[in-house]
């Protein structure tokens, strides 16, 4: 009987173990060999041949380097942004708005999660653009000078980052916040800690998980962004995944393309291990 | 003298949050008012027009793809919602190895950059022959959207009162039976919740579709994509008015569906 169930669970549990195994650790493994790959992968012929140079260049490459550089400082602003404007907003909307409106404002915050980030890029763009909703009041008003255009630029593919990833954030923090008891942070305040004391002691230490999952649902896709600089950012705008991309769409180098994904694979990891020690060793330090 | 700078801290979080929101609506609105604008560009002074909706729905190509991303989603999420169900209910079974490093593992897809998965898997089904098929998107939005599906699942099946089924195998009903009248209406809200998550994620997975998708497959986000690329076309914010419309009523029945369901089944549910 025992031994008839634990079959059955293997044949349940097999599907998706299979569609795992094979979809996405099997190709993520296999990147290591198209690294080596030279020039493309064709449906017809398959491998035409290996090489060095894809693996050397992209490990040696000035210009990645610069690029990798740029998209990890990128994805750590537009990340610090949505902390910086996000926190707040989840803390109001768990404390301090009254418990009937709470699931409206989650659900206002969730509509541009939901919406397709293509719509998104494209609404930012067309409030931004020099005669949109945005600029024509500041030109009018005379705030900035005629002509002035943020489009294609850097500061563009950051601000549309941010507000495409901000209500992720905004939700991380608030399914966390929202679990802290209200009476520990009343005994904080009894017990004559200030409101800074009180955040720092009591709040912070008990939302650094909802920080921790907003940092890595926030981080690494922006630092994987490709859309965004392609669509919105001018030509000095590239990011690591655009160069990428560009090896499949454009130049048509397959080869390097995995390569360069591959150093962005390992580039990524070790960010996350940095980044995971930091959090732990603050939490320590703060919580202890 | 507490009691007045406790309100005005309150009032600046309020502020706070409403300026955060204003932020995160503001950009939507806009769309949806500049689909009813006569500019093509999207320019000031405003006048009324319904002129794009027309196009839009005179154009075959825009609703062409729509039509597909939706019944697309609609496979995806489904498929993706069984397996979840699948592999939750045997996860139970299975020893406690599995239950630690099978959810890890579902972390993986959610974990890597879609543009390295998409990657991955076009040089894959390369390499096999397969290129860019309808398996090829099938399979690699299933694999991005699944470790969703499951993850939800799986909580709520972990969280599980054992009782009422152990109750109603006493009662003498079979293991098929129980699973259907007493496992499954209880994990059902998870079960949804997951499947419309899925189906939203698969909806607007730009990236593993504009990879895998065959030549001449146009999906929504990737027809918006090429046409935002060619320049400004106020159709899309005719599509993107009618879209966002049916996100706030999908999000509407999501919520229905969690607060109905948290009600009958008590506040364990509350717990995922």
């Amino acid at each position: 009987m025992n031994k008839h169930r634990k079959k059955l669970a293997g044949c349940m549990i097999f599907p998706s173990f299979s569609i795992l195994l094979l979809m996405s650790i099997v190709p993520l493994c296999m990147l290591v060999l198209f690294g080596f790959v030279d020039g493309n992968i064709s449906t017809m012929n398959g491998i035409a041949g290996y090489t060095l140079e894809n693996i050397k260049e992209a490990f040696s490459s000035l210009m990645v380097g610069k690029l990798m550089l740029k998209s990890f400082w990128i994805a750590v602003l537009v990340t610090f942004l949505c902390i910086l404007i996000g926190y707040p907003a989840a803390w109001a909307i768990a404390k301090i708005v009254p418990e009937r409106y709470r699931s409206i404002l989650v659900t206002v915050a969730i509509v541009p999660a939901f919406t397709s980030q293509l719509l998104l890029i494209y609404s930012i763009m067309t409030l931004m653009q020099s005669n949109g909703l945005v600029m024509t009041p500041l030109t009018v008003l005379g705030i900035i000078p005629e002509g002035t255009s943020f489009m294609y630029t850097d500061a563009m593919v950051i601000l549309i980052l941010v507000y495409e990833y901000l209500p992720y954030m905004i939700l991380s923090l608030y399914s966390c916040l929202e679990k802290i008891d209200d009476n520990v942070i009343a005994a904080s305040h009894t017990l004559g800690a200030n409101r800074f004391h009180t955040f720092i002691n009591v709040v912070l230490p008990q939302s650094f998980s909802g920080l921790m999952t907003g940092v890595l649902i926030v981080l690494i896709p922006v630092a994987g962004s490709f859309v965004e600089p392609n669509i919105a950012g001018g030509p000095y705008s590239m990011m690591i995944g655009s160069l990428i991309d560009s090896q499949f769409t454009t130049s048509l180098n397959m080869g390097y393309g995995a390569a360069l994904s591959l150093v962005f694979l390992i580039v990524m990891s070790f960010a996350l291990v940095v980044i995971k020690g930091i959090m732990n060793f603050a939490d320590r330090k703060i919580g202890g | 003298m507490k009691r007045k700078k406790s309100n005005l801290f309150r009032k600046v979080m309020i502020g706070w949050l409403c300026l955060t929101m204003f932020i995160l609506l503001f950009p939507i609105a806009a769309i949806i008012f500049m689909s009813f604008n006569a500019s093509k560009f999207g320019a000031l002074p405003f006048e009324f027009t319904t002129t794009w909706y027309v196009q839009l729905f005179e154009s075959a190509d825009l609703l062409a793809a729509t039509w597909y991303s939706l019944w697309f989603s609609t496979l995806v999420s489904v498929v993706a919602a069984v397996l979840g169900v699948l592999a939750s209910f045997a996860l139970r079974k299975l020893s406690r190895k599995w239950n630690k490093t099978f959810p890890t593992l579902m972390n993986i897809p959610v974990i890597i950059p879609w543009l390295v998965s998409a990657v991955s898997l076009l040089l894959l089904f390369n390499l096999i022959g397969m290129g860019k098929s309808f398996v090829s998107l099938f399979l690699g939005n299933l694999v991005a959207v699944m470790p969703h599906s499951f993850l939800i699942t799986y909580a709520r099946v972990m969280s599980m009162d054992k009782y009422p089924e152990e109750a109603a195998r006493t009662l003498g009903a079979s293991g098929f039976k129980v699973f259907v009248n007493v496992a499954f209406p209880m994990i059902f809200p998870a079960v949804l919740s997951g499947m419309l998550m899925s189906f939203i994620l698969c909806f607007n997975c730009f990236v593993i579709q504009y990879y895998l998708a065959p030549f001449g497959t146009y999906t929504l986000p990737m027809l918006i994509y090429t046409m935002i690329r060619a320049g400004y076309s106020p159709s899309i914010n005719a599509i993107a008015a009618i879209l966002t419309l049916f996100i706030v009523l999908f999000i509407i029945v999501m919520n229905k569906v969690g607060f109905d369901a948290g009600q009958l089944f008590g506040k364990a549910n509350k717990e995922d």
